[in-house]
């Protein structure tokens, strides 16, 4: 304990007269804190892209491995999320506020996906231990009516601000309604 | 003049260390908004300003060192002094960062 006290007081003596290593000394402390705050709270997540399957059994659709993938018109249908990555200068400087942000979208004759919906959730946790992220995102089920596509969504996921009709061949059609898990599955097309 | 380079760089890196903890300090909605505390918010809100106040103090004259230039009679040090004390709530982080590479790198 001594030594450790000696030892510090003449650090701080030499620091007090030594102008060029009290400035070293300064950076390198700011920059292992840096280095602690990024370990520990920085958690970018990759974004995925999920098809959305049919639903041929009244139970629930992910058990359908070799399920036949949802057409609207004949274009595949697919759920994306995007990268979650918060920049780290925002992160650091400025309290973040990250989203989990879906799209329902469908592959158009170009291969090229396009957005039908989007809908956003707040990310709560910020990855630090004990702290964990938590994917957030709310079931949907797909039918496809005679002149509307009513799409049901989860009455417990409720998006931050609610949905987004994207301009599509089908934006004019949507119907967005709430439902419980029942209501979803028993649509033509379940992602969960 | 080597010397005199290095000794320019690492005012530099030390005033940039030091303004990034100044904003870091300063708790945003204190700037850009009204705040309704609650009693255990109000201490950290006050003392989040001071601290940020005081790695301002020291990026200014850290800045002002690296034009060489004296504010009235201010002794070179008296950015030390500044600094010192700002940086008080970061040490504990600051020492655990410098010894976590030593425990993931092994």
């Amino acid at each position: 304990m001594q030594i450790i006290k000696t030892k510090v007081s003449q650090a701080v003596q030499f620091l007090k007269k030594n102008d060029l290593w009290a400035k070293i000394a300064f950076t390198i402390i700011f920059l292992s804190y840096l280095f602690f705050v990024h370990s520990c709270t920085f958690n970018p997540l990759p974004g995925w892209t999920y098809p959305i399957y049919e639903n041929k059994y009244p139970g629930y659709s992910y058990k359908n491995k070799g399920a036949k993938q949802c057409e609207l018109d004949g274009k595949k249908l697919f759920l994306k999320l995007d990268n979650v990555i918060e920049s780290f200068g925002y992160y650091f400087f400025v309290d973040s506020k990250a989203f989990f942000v879906w799209h329902l979208q469908y592959q158009d004759d170009d291969n090229g996906l396009k957005n039908i919906l989007t809908y956003r959730f707040e990310r709560i946790g910020d990855g630090a231990i004990g702290n964990f992220d938590v994917l957030r995102r709310t079931s949907i089920g797909i039918d496809d009516r005679k002149d509307s596509i009513v799409i049901i969504y989860d009455e417990n996921d409720e998006p931050f601000d609610g949905f987004t009709i994207e301009p599509s061949p089908f934006s004019d059609k949507i119907v967005l309604q709430k439902g419980n898990s029942k209501d979803i599955i028993s649509t033509h097309c379940v992602w969960e | 003049m080597v010397k005199k380079l290095i000794d320019k760089l690492f005012t530099l890196t030390a005033f940039i260390s030091a303004v990034c903890l100044a904003v870091h300090y300063a708790p945003v909605s204190l700037i850009f908004e009204d705040y309704s505390l609650d009693p255990f918010d109000k201490m950290r809100y006050t003392l989040a300003p001071l601290f940020s106040l005081m790695m301002l103090a020291s990026a200014i004259l850290l800045f002002l060192d690296l034009f060489s230039l004296k504010y009235k009679n201010l002794p070179n040090k008296a950015w030390k002094i500044f600094a010192a004390i700002g940086v008080v709530p970061i040490l504990p982080f600051a020492l655990f960062g410098l010894i976590i590479p030593f425990f993931v790198f092994p």
